[in-house]
């Protein structure tokens, strides 16, 4: 996580503001389709993502008052990643599975978890049949909504 | 009347609408399939989508097989998409926007189960920041998997597909498997462009029989076979192989005006 975060802030905050985007566009179509108002709603972000957190509350914070999102409460928390290999069954932490890797791949896996696989294997057997097991993306959870 | 409360227990996926936006910006999409590897799937692809940027269509190219990307050794692109604050913006080659997992993966292998390959279309769909576009044509992997199943769904109301098969009747029969599943998906079919031909096969009725029309033929190029790993893009567009290929689009109405309509 360290590593990723020396990337230039305004480099970090573009992905996050892309996700901030699909997070209120996301909410907006369910009050739609719902009728109701969104009231609340909880943020889910995988330690495998690298996400910055304060990048995407900045971004929400920014876009949500010209919506009618404008009143809604959100916290954020992050999801622990689990990688497991699917061929001995090892689990790794997410310390453990990034060990090693560079900055560059870092940021590949910061947009594409999956991508793991690609660049590094299991730590007890060799395989690279990684699979992310938890802590992967971004999730929206908890919705809270009433009648408007 | 007091206000009626609504809790959702599911989780909501915002790459769901970033998708959604992304298609907005997309007036057709491609697919191109196969049954079988090795028919020349990625080569239609990758020069059909030269030949389009070429006509002056906005055209961006996705490269979904996910195990076997070729387009960025096809078309010879390398270097990273940027990261702006619209998504992640693909390399462009003579106009052709192009994505891959292979633009990451940088010629490495990556392992990837079935759920595993959901993600990364899913998460390559929301990224993704193509121009706005005339075409966005899909090189699919062989075979009726998750990549096509997931962009299938994704794609539904704008999509066509074209199939690419060798005259043999082994990649037809399979062929046939893949047009049946695009049926059962409601996607049109365009039609087969059968590769790779070298003798008189007659490959109007080898197409009937597989259930879809001809687009049309293109003979065996040695000069493809033998020497694409030295052609690069602007060569790739003097060959035998891409006249061919022109030919047939402008036959079929350059290219799927007729099959929208």
């Amino acid at each position: 996580m360290e590593e990723i975060n020396k990337r230039p802030y305004w480099i970090q905050l573009l992905h996050e503001y892309t996700i901030a985007v699909g997070i209120i566009e996301t909410l907006k179509n369910y009050a739609a389709q719902s009728g109701f108002k969104v009231r609340s709603f909880k943020i889910v972000v995988g330690e495998l993502s690298m996400l910055n957190i304060e990048a995407i509350r900045m971004s929400l914070d920014m876009l949500m008052p010209k919506t009618d999102l404008n009143d809604a409460y959100y916290s954020i928390e992050c999801e622990e990643a689990r990688v497991g290999c699917g061929t001995c069954g090892a689990v790794m932490t997410f310390n453990e599975a990034v060990k090693e890797l560079g900055e560059d791949v870092l940021e590949t896996i910061h947009f594409l978890p999956e991508m793991l696989a690609s660049f590094t294997s299991c730590r007890v057997c060799g395989s690279s049949d990684l699979r992310v097991l938890s802590g992967r993306g971004v999730k929206v959870v908890d919705v809270t909504a009433e009648s408007k | 009347m007091s206000p009626q409360n609504q809790n959702s227990s599911q989780f909501l996926d915002y790459r769901d609408s970033l998708i959604a936006k992304r298609l907005d910006e997309i007036n057709r999409v491609i697919l191109v399939g196969s049954g079988k590897g090795g028919v020349g799937k990625s080569l239609v692809s990758s020069t059909m989508g030269l030949l389009m940027s070429r006509s002056s269509f906005r055209t961006g190219l996705l490269d979904l097989d996910l195990h076997g990307p070729s387009s960025c050794h096809i078309l010879k692109l390398n270097g990273k998409p940027a990261e702006e604050m619209e998504g992640l913006v693909p390399p462009s080659v003579l106009g052709l926007e192009v994505m891959s997992v292979d633009l990451f993966a940088q010629g490495r292998p990556l392992p990837l189960t079935g759920m595993a390959k959901q993600e990364v279309i899913r998460e390559v769909l929301a990224l993704t920041a193509f121009k706005r576009l005339d075409y966005l044509i899909v090189d699919l992997p062989p075979g009726t998997g998750d990549e096509l199943l997931t962009i299938a769904k994704h794609t539904k109301t704008k999509a066509a597909a074209i199939i690419v098969t060798t005259p043999s009747k082994l990649s037809l029969a399979s062929a046939k498997r893949v047009s049946q599943i695009l049926r059962q998906l409601n996607i049109p079919i365009m039609g087969f462009i059968i590769n790779m031909v070298i003798g008189m096969e007659d490959c109007k009725e080898a197409a009937r029989e597989a259930g879809a029309p001809l687009l049309g033929t293109i003979k065996f190029d040695p000069e493809i076979a033998y020497r694409l790993e030295d052609l690069g893009p602007e060569n790739i567009l003097r060959t035998r192989f891409a006249a061919n290929l022109k030919q047939i689009l402008h036959e079929s109405g350059f290219l799927v005006e007729k099959v929208f309509k």
